[in-house]
């Protein structure tokens, strides 16, 4: 594959998010077609061959996630993608292989919904993303890339994540980032899953050592409260050492926007035009979705007058920063849905009488 | 290329098969050789073959924060009903390209530059209706020199590929035909 490492290309990224996974030793991919990420399978049939890799366009969804469940059982690094419809088909899924205590990797490009909506860009998967999706005591690790080379480094990044914490980790995008092309330097060096530690709970053969089990039922209520604490044990362990976020223009501002993603875009750009015309604005993005920047967003809580949420959708996001502020400063929406994506002018709109409401 | 900051919204669009996308791509990839920031992105919908069709790409000198152009600072426009369907889609000041062979009516538009270039009719005096798309984008950087001509000529080679190395010195015939249209019809003072 002549593909140029170490230098700008320009990619899109669904194309990334694909190479990601194959330079983070992920051999296993099972999908079924949707838009707008079509891009991801089509380059995995391209390429997965070429790494030795197992590439297979499933029958449906639900069985695209329970290939991953199978083979992230046999302790290969498996992904699957998909778009909101197609999420919400693999909830099922996801939630055996969280009770199961198994890693995969997880990639939602959202489309406006509910319902099969349509195919613009949208957030509003936020709740089912990061509040569990599927049924019982679990959580997925969520993050969220604003560009396409983060969307790279945040996919690569989780298949580590996903090992490390035994569980599903989710990445976001939307149709607009999984569409458009960026500049993005891919890095030199890949992962060679043969070197990846070893993982003595996979179901990959018992020659010579106990035979192990991968397993969601627990009948007995002791049994399964135990799981589910040790599940929860991790979520804590995630929480002090996964959390990501990022910040601009913070410094001496007495408003902070809090996006992720395109709408996190669209907002430093508005904070940008906001600044140069002298309104003391910044952006705070969070990262990880989940676990939540939550302390952070508590201390910048402290040090704006107001926080203004921009999300792509009506009003998902804006709970968690609630929760995260306590009623330090008052917290205001700026929703959006259907596949509705601001303009940085708009997004000023809505700027300016807050900022008129902290000058008072 | 200066230091100066620049910061340049383009549309391009047509119908399928008339090599907007394409047109979209020798531009960015252009930009990105030039250490530009970059962020092309197409038209998404329930498309067709034939239909409607349109790319934009932002070129800058710094972060592109917003993906979205809402409205360009330049609009390439291939056929009459792209120039209906997406006129409004241009800055105050902003510039027009038009192929006059396909586009009528010119846009009620005070404001706004205006370069029309017959780009099928010269495309078959060159012998490939198909390179319409990259007279256009000659004619267009002729007026707004955003990347030079030799980036996008490598672009050319770099999205070519295997098998197409023989389309490449016709193209390069284009832009370089375009870039002259826009030079004879400023000279005309059209």
């Amino acid at each position: 594959m002549a593909i140029r490492r170490g230098e700008r290309i320009l990619m899109r990224g669904n194309e990334a998010i694909a190479q990601a996974a194959l330079d983070a030793g992920c051999r296993a991919y099972f999908g079924y077609p949707i838009t707008p990420q079509n891009q991801i399978p089509e380059y995995f049939a391209a390429h997965m061959p070429e790494v030795g890799g197992v590439f297979i366009q499933a029958e449906s969804e639900v069985a695209a996630i329970n290939m991953v469940y199978g083979a992230a059982a046999a302790g290969v690094r498996a992904m699957t993608t998909s778009s909101s419809p197609g999420i919400s088909l693999k909830q099922e899924g996801l939630s055996y292989m969280a009770e199961s205590e198994l890693p995969c990797v997880v990639v939602n490009i959202m489309r406006g919904g509910s319902g099969l909506g349509n195919i613009a860009p949208a957030q509003a998967d936020y709740f089912q993303a990061v509040k569990g999706g599927g049924h019982g005591d679990y959580r997925t690790l969520v993050f969220a890339g604003w560009s396409v080379q983060e969307l790279y480094d945040l996919t690569r990044d989780s298949f580590d994540i996903a090992d490390r914490y035994r569980n599903p980790v989710m990445v976001l995008g939307d149709a607009l980032l999984g569409q458009m092309m960026e500049p993005i330097i891919l890095p030199q060096d890949v992962i060679d899953p043969d070197d990846l530690p070893p993982k003595p709970w996979a179901t990959n053969g018992a020659k010579g050592r106990p035979r192990n089990i991968i397993n969601s039922l627990y009948i007995d209520p002791a049994d399964l409260e135990q799981v589910n604490l040790r599940l929860q044990a991790r979520y804590d362990e995630a929480a002090r050492r996964e959390v990501r976020y990022a910040g601009e223009h913070l410094e001496g501002a007495r408003l902070a926007l809090i996006a992720y993603g395109t709408a996190a875009r669209v907002s430093i750009s508005a904070v940008e035009e906001g600044r140069a015309a002298g309104l003391p604005v910044g952006l705070f993005r969070p990262i990880s979705l989940y676990p939540f920047p939550s302390r952070e967003i508590a201390a910048l809580a402290e040090q704006v007058e107001a926080i203004l949420v921009v999300e792509l959708s009506l009003g998902q996001l804006v709970e968690d920063v609630r929760l995260a502020v306590e009623g330090r400063c008052p917290v205001h929406l700026y929703g959006l849905s259907g596949g509705i994506v601001p303009t940085p002018a708009e997004v000023l709109q809505k700027i300016e009488p807050l900022m008129a409401e902290t000058r008072a | 290329m200066s230091g100066e900051r620049l910061h340049h919204e383009v549309l391009i669009a047509g119908f399928g098969g008339q090599g907007v996308v394409l047109a979209g791509q020798l531009l960015a990839n252009a930009a990105l050789a030039e250490g530009r920031e970059v962020v092309w992105a197409p038209s998404y919908g329930p498309e067709m073959r034939g239909g409607p069709v349109h790319c934009t790409i932002i070129v800058a000198s710094q972060r592109i924060g917003s993906p979205e152009v809402s409205l360009a600072d330049s609009l390439l426009i291939m056929d009459q009903a792209s120039l209906d369907r997406l006129a409004h889609r241009v800055k105050p000041e902003g510039l027009f390209v038009l192929n006059s062979s396909l586009v009528r009516a010119r846009p009620e538009n005070d404001t706004c530059e205006m370069l029309s270039i017959p780009a099928n009719d010269v495309a078959e005096e060159l012998g490939n209706l198909r390179v319409a798309n990259v007279i256009m984008l000659g004619a267009f950087l002729e007026k707004r020199p955003i990347v030079s001509p030799e980036s996008v000529e490598n672009a050319m080679r770099l999205l070519a590929g295997k098998g197409y190395e023989h389309l490449i010195a016709i193209n390069q015939q284009a832009l370089a035909r375009g870039a002259e249209l826009a030079r004879e019809a400023d000279a005309d003072g059209s």
